[in-house]
């Protein structure tokens, strides 16, 4: 079994975090705005808070880490599922399943149940695009897993 | 390449569900406990009804949910890193990642504060090491 390309590997969850961070832009910039905006309301969090510089470089580091763990996770499961879209697929929808859960038990009480639906299947969407794009760029030198 | 075993992989999942239920409880009930009552007064909720059952319920039906994934990661990535605790560890890690980066970024937007989530991220990572340990146990192939 050949060793994970830990050259791609960087390469291929750099493009993801990119393709991620454009797709959590636009979601919680834009579709969920005034979704967030609610919460900080009724949740006594300060918007201001929300949306600082340091929460957005968080943020976009955020990403940028969940980037480089979907293609880590697509080169982990490579030998067992085989290379191409289908287990990228697989790959990001694992990494989506483990946020999804986290916003689950936040939705129990931080969030609420239409927020956590409408920012899940957004999330899935950049899970899933983030998954492609950092799985099409991983390779390996030995193509026979 | 044997395809995934997956009645081993609901059947590791239950055991990792278990044990990773009875981790959180024991969290909440003990380190957790100050965090979450204060949690729930900042965020204007009641804290006896965040210690209800009904609150409850959806947590312990994640925990299971958190183990049956584990289980396939582990099972996913195993002809990867060869069957064993090491590729436990690397699947419930990979998984505790992705958790922790988006409650990080929680945290960075107010929601939480950085001691709780310090304390929170610790007691996680201690739940996540046994609930994938117990459950890749439980895991075989043909």
């Amino acid at each position: 079994m050949s060793r994970v390309n830990g050259g791609k590997l960087v390469a291929g969850g750099i493009l993801a975090g990119v393709v991620m961070n454009i797709c959590d832009y636009v979601s919680n910039n834009f579709i969920l705005a005034t979704d967030w905006e609610h919460i900080a309301r009724i949740r006594n969090v300060d918007m201001a808070d929300m949306s600082s510089p340091s929460s957005l470089v968080t943020y976009v580091v955020v990403d940028m880490l969940l980037g480089l763990l979907v293609v880590w996770t697509y080169a982990a499961i490579r030998p067992r599922l085989g290379q191409g879209p289908g287990t990228a697929i697989v790959a990001g929808f694992m990494v989506f399943l483990a946020q999804a859960l986290l916003m689950a038990s936040y939705a129990v009480s931080f969030l609420t149940w239409d927020v956590f639906i409408r920012g899940g299947v957004l999330m899935l969407v950049s899970a899933l695009a983030g998954a492609l794009a950092g799985g099409w760029v991983y390779a390996e030198d030995d193509s026979v897993d | 390449m044997a395809s995934i075993n997956t009645g081993r992989v609901v059947v590791g999942g239950l055991v990792g569900g278990v044990v990773a239920n009875a981790c959180d409880f024991l969290w909440n009930m003990t380190i957790m406990k100050d965090d979450m009552t204060a949690m729930a007064q900042r965020f204007g909720m009641d804290p006896a009804a965040m210690q209800s059952m009904s609150a409850a319920a959806p947590w312990i039906v994640i925990d299971f949910v958190m183990g049956l994934l584990t289980v396939f990661a582990y099972a996913a990535m195993r002809p990867r890193f060869g069957p064993g605790p090491k590729t436990a560890l690397i699947a419930g890690i990979t998984l505790y990642l992705a958790v922790t980066a988006i409650l990080y970024g929680f945290t960075s937007m107010g929601m939480m504060p950085m001691g709780a989530f310090g304390r929170g991220s610790a007691t996680s990572l201690v739940t996540v090491i046994l609930g994938s340990l117990a459950g890749a146990a439980v895991y075989k192939e043909a």
